[in-house]
């Protein structure tokens, strides 16, 4: 593991990979992420993240914090998205549909 | 049989030549009953001296107490099986009504009409027809409630026809639970009637099922009368939200208000109603109670948010006098004017001519604020 | 005409008229599903956003909780997330009508075929704008005119959009610049559109600095609207906009009175552009807006086009200074509402538009799908096709990526199935967009491939460090605030920018 990295980590049963990276996608700004999976048959996975610039380097104190917060935010947003893609689709299909979503007019 | 169940007849208080009198009803407050041959009924002061009336002319006779308050061009009903009298119409009245059916799908905690099982459909229908070929003015509106004046099924597009060809410039407005209009064949058979002016007033009282459901007494109550109202939009029909203030309605008022906004945005009016204190509101009056005073804010809150987004608003039932004065605007003068009164306190009153007033069963029950206002200065 | 009642009723309805209590109405409890929904945390709260727009403002962590199940149905707040569709208490039937209905009121705008259409008259202009986005020609080269063969040719490819209601707007350069031109695309444009019986609207976007009586007559005859720009009180206006004489604030003032009077109170609207120098001043330009008897006002951001990037040092791109001005400015404008003159900002009612009501809204920089290509089209003079008024300014700058073709040799078709629109396709809808995708201020955002392209260097951009982005999350959070934690008379004056119009009250108004 090289200098200067906060190393987070995380068990694959639990957070997706997916998750991971949803939420990584926000600190790239700031940080260079590393994903590092321990193993093939370790679950955990462990995200190295890197200051890159004068802002971050003073962050490195919170930033774990932060980092899982965000994770866990991403995915609670997967979990949602699971449990509601078919009626997310038949709400859409309802209200794009010809007929019968308060058209005008007789039926 | 049908004849006699009940006499409906226009009154008269002056004498009319033998080949006017067919529909009218006669009233006196003596006794000359000589000539009354061809009126359909004949109305007398209960406290007068009966003389008998010639075996040839059997016109019913009825004897009530304040025949006095009868006028001329009202249009009565008169049974004579109970020799009860009942003004069905008042041409002078702003806010006449036509009683479709006592009987409800719902079971409102404070329902002002308590329903009843008795199918009187078909008697009702008969009434209100009768009633409508005696209408000689134009009133600006006829109100149609009951009981559920959707259950009269083919005999409420009856009615609305009769009225669209006879008085084709009155408005109608119909107090309804809208849960039949989840039917959409429904719907559409009374759209169908296409008469240029009917509003659906229709109760909504809290935007989730649970609450609306306990207060009318139904489960699934809620999801109907959304899908009713929605259905009503469809087929352009103009819609009018109505809520009754009422403990268990006035928790979550403003998010019912906000509910409106959102979901039914097609509504071209609200109405806020203070509760009357009759019928099921008696027995449930201890959890329906809240004082006027308590909930200004919640009533505040809603009424604004409406009002903001663009919807009519308005206030039923409730005296300036308990009202948060940035509420005047939306108070309306809303008690029928053959049913208001006022409190004897009133009269010093510097707003009571812009008041409401009260219904007269609502007198035993004041605000803690009700009373007097010195002035609006 | 008696009818007997046919339906067969189930009688009785209540056997008896025993009350049954609440507790025998109750929610269904740990049973509920989910809704599609999005959240966003901020310091203090979250905010969740439904499929239809409708927003919640909660306690941290509220989301999560209501993942787990860990609402408890009795509460406030479980009833709060079933009245506004988060969850489903188990009744999904009415939930899903209630959605699909909002769905399709909020999207109806945003799917309507290309109704604005933007006509480039000439790249001429007697202005040197420090921020202009055209290229600026001397006033006497008409070899950046357009033709009226050009003209004509892109009135065939407009008139092929199947939109109901056209808005066309005539621009520049400086459109007054050729005044026959503009007579000219009004006067075809109204007889071809007539056939088709389709409604229209003009505007014109000029500096009023050649405001000829002629042109008034025409403006007023085909009721053109007017749109100027005004920076802010001279010494603003006249440094952001520098002509020969100094002397654009007095111009454009004049302009905007003369509008006001032979043209009406309405028809005239203006807008101003941020510069270093504005964002000093926001109180100052709000105040001049009303000495100039506007209603209206834009608060504008630089856009990163054109000379913009150029003058860079001069001007400069900038995030938060914006932020803090545009909030100064909006409290200043509302300030003014308070006091009880009608002013509104028209980027705080586009997204109040969208948080606090049913409906949608046309503007097109605030769309998914895009409104690059596919709610606007911009005819150059020379005939060239672009998406947007920023893809054209970006030619300007030497980058034609977003032509889409030529007036000339291409139909409305063929524009639309250029390879360059197909591509722009894949970027336009910020539900698929990273970072987009699982935000909650999707619904009212939208998607601008073309700023992607223009800042960032590529169409689908980075949303961390994305302008367009990091603007629109801090105004609608901005306005989420207010709207919560102002008060009843912010509430009204924000409400009345949406719904201008009081609704008509029963004549039995009570009188105090």
């Amino acid at each position: 593991m090289e200098s200067n990295g906060t190393v987070v980590s995380f068990d694959r049963s639990q957070f997706s990979q997916d998750a991971l990276q949803r939420a990584a996608y926000w600190f790239t700004t700031d940080w260079d992420i590393e994903f590092v999976p321990l193993s093939d048959e370790s679950p955990i996975t462990n995200v190295v993240l890197r200051a890159r610039n004068d802002r971050s380097s003073r962050m490195t104190g919170e930033i774990a914090v932060e980092f899982r917060q965000a994770v866990l935010d991403a995915q609670i947003r997967l979990q949602i998205g699971r449990e509601t893609s078919g009626v997310r689709e038949l709400i859409l299909a309802k209200a794009f549909a010809e007929a019968g979503v308060l058209e005008p007019g007789e039926q | 049989m049908g004849a006699l169940a009940e006499i409906v007849g226009t009154a008269t208080w002056e004498a009319l030549p033998p080949s006017k009198r067919p529909g009218h009803i006669l009233l006196t407050s003596t006794m000359g009953m000589s000539d009354c041959a061809g009126y359909a009924a004949v109305v007398a002061d209960a406290g007068t001296v009966h003389h008998p009336v010639g075996s040839d002319a059997p016109v019913p006779l009825f004897q009530i107490d304040g025949v006095r308050e009868l006028r001329d061009g009202h249009i009565l009903a008169a049974t004579p099986r109970t020799g009860v009298v009942r003004v069905l119409y008042r041409p002078e009245s702003r806010h006449n009504v036509l009683f479709a059916t006592e009987m409800c799908n719902s079971n409102c905690l404070m329902c002002s009409q308590p329903p009843k099982n008795h199918d009187d459909r078909e008697a009702l229908l008969e009434r209100n027809l009768a009633v409508l070929r005696l209408i000689q003015d134009h009133p600006p509106q006829l109100t149609i409630t009951g009981g559920e004046p959707t259950l009269l099924d083919d005999g409420l597009t009856s009615l609305l026809s009769v009225i669209r060809d006879r008085l084709p410039n009155t408005h109608v407005h119909v107090l309804t639970n809208g849960r039949r209009f989840a039917e959409r064949h429904f719907v559409q058979q009374v759209a169908g009637v296409r008469h240029p002016d009917v509003t659906w007033a229709v109760p909504l009282y809290a935007d989730v099922p649970w609450i609306h459901d306990h207060v009318v007494q139904s489960d699934g109550a809620f999801a109907e009368t959304l899908r009713g109202l929605h259905n009503l939009a469809l087929w352009k029909q103009r819609v009018e939200i109505r809520a009754v203030l009422q403990a268990h309605t006035i928790k979550r008022l403003s998010k019912l208000a906000e509910f409106v906004q959102r979901n039914l945005t097609f509504a071209e009016h609200v109405a806020f109603m203070g509760l009357e204190h009759t019928g099921f509101a008696v027995g449930n009056l201890p959890e329906l109670w809240s004082d006027p005073a308590d909930y200004q804010r919640e009533l505040q809150q809603a009424a604004t948010l409406l009002a903001n987004a663009g919807m009519s608003v308005s206030i039923y039932n409730l005296q300036l006098c308990v009202l948060d004065r940035s509420l005047w605007p939306f108070a309306r003068r809303s008690i029928s004017d053959w049913k208001n009164v006022y409190d004897s306190a009133c009269s010093n009153c510097a707003v009571v001519s812009n008041c409401c007033g009260f219904f007269e069963w609502n007198l035993k029950k004041h605000s803690r604020v009700f009373g007097p206002i010195a002035s609006t200065a | 005409m008696s009818a007997v009642p046919t339906r067969p009723l189930t009688l009785p309805f209540f056997r008896d008229r025993h009350f049954r209590d609440r507790g025998e109405f109750h929610p269904a409890g740990s049973g509920y599903s989910l809704l599609p929904f999005r959240f966003l945390r901020s310091d203090d709260r979250e905010c969740l956003v439904n499929e239809c727009g409708e927003y919640l403002l909660v306690p941290l962590g509220t989301a999560a909780r209501i993942v787990h199940r860990q609402i408890d149905c009795e509460s406030g707040l479980y009833a709060d997330l079933c009245a506004k569709q988060f969850i489903s208490d188990g009744r999904y039937k009415t939930d899903i009508d209630l959605l699909a209905t909002k769905v399709r009121s909020k999207r109806r705008a945003a799917l309507r075929p290309t109704q604005l259409h933007i006509f480039v008259l000439t790249l001429r202009c007697d202005h040197s704008c420090h921020y202009c986005q055209v290229s600026r020609q001397s006033t006497a080269s008409h070899e950046f005119d357009m033709d009226e063969q050009t003209a004509n040719r892109a009135i065939d490819v407009m008139l092929e959009s199947p939109a109901q209601h056209l808005t066309v707007e005539l621009q520049g350069g400086e459109p007054t610049l050729v005044p026959q031109r503009i007579e000219q695309i009004i006067t075809a444009v109204k007889e071809r559109a007539s056939v088709s019986g389709r409604s229209l609207s003009f505007v014109v976007t000029t500096n009023l600095a050649n405001l000829t009586p002629d042109l008034l007559t025409l403006f007023r005859n085909e009721s053109v609207h007017v749109s100027t720009s005004l920076d802010g009180p001279a010494f603003i206006h006249n440094a952001n906009r520098p002509r020969p004489g100094a002397n654009s604030h007095d111009l454009a003032c004049e302009g905007i009175n003369r509008c006001i009077a032979e043209l009406g109170p309405g028809s005239v609207s203006a807008l101003m552009t941020t510069t270093q120098l504005s964002l000093r001043h926001p109180v100052e330009i709000v105040n001049e807006y009303v000495r100039r008897s506007l209603h209206t006002i834009f608060l504008r951001p630089l856009s990163p086009y054109g000379f913009a990037t150029k003058t860079a040092a001069r001007t400069g791109y900038f995030g938060t200074q914006y932020l803090a001005f545009f909030k100064a400015a909006l409290d200043r404008i509302i300030d003014v509402n308070l006091s009880g003159y009608s002013l509104t900002e028209i980027y705080s009612r586009i997204l109040l538009t969208k948080l606090l009501t049913p409906v949608g809204t046309g503007y097109v920089d605030l769309q998914s799908p895009a409104g690059a290509g596919f709610g606007v089209l911009v005819y150059n003079y020379d005939g060239d096709v672009y998406l947007s008024d920023e893809g054209r300014m970006l030619a300007e700058m030497g980058d034609k990526t977003m032509r889409i073709g030529n007036v000339r040799d291409h139909s409305r078709r063929d524009l639309l199935r250029s390879s360059r629109f197909s591509e722009m396709v894949e970027a336009w809808c910020n539900e698929s967009l990273p970072g987009c995708s699982d935000c909650a201020f999707q619904l009212y955002c939208g998607a601008d491939p073309v700023f992607n392209y223009a800042t960032q260097g590529d169409i689908v951009g980075h949303r961390p460090t994305n302008e367009f982005c990091k603007r629109n999350m801090a105004i609608i959070s901005h306005l989420l605030n207010l709207i919560e934690t102002g008060g009843d008379d912010v509430r009204r004056i924000l409400w009345s920018w949406v719904v201008p119009k009081a609704p008509a009250h029963d004549p039995e108004l009570v009188q105090t």
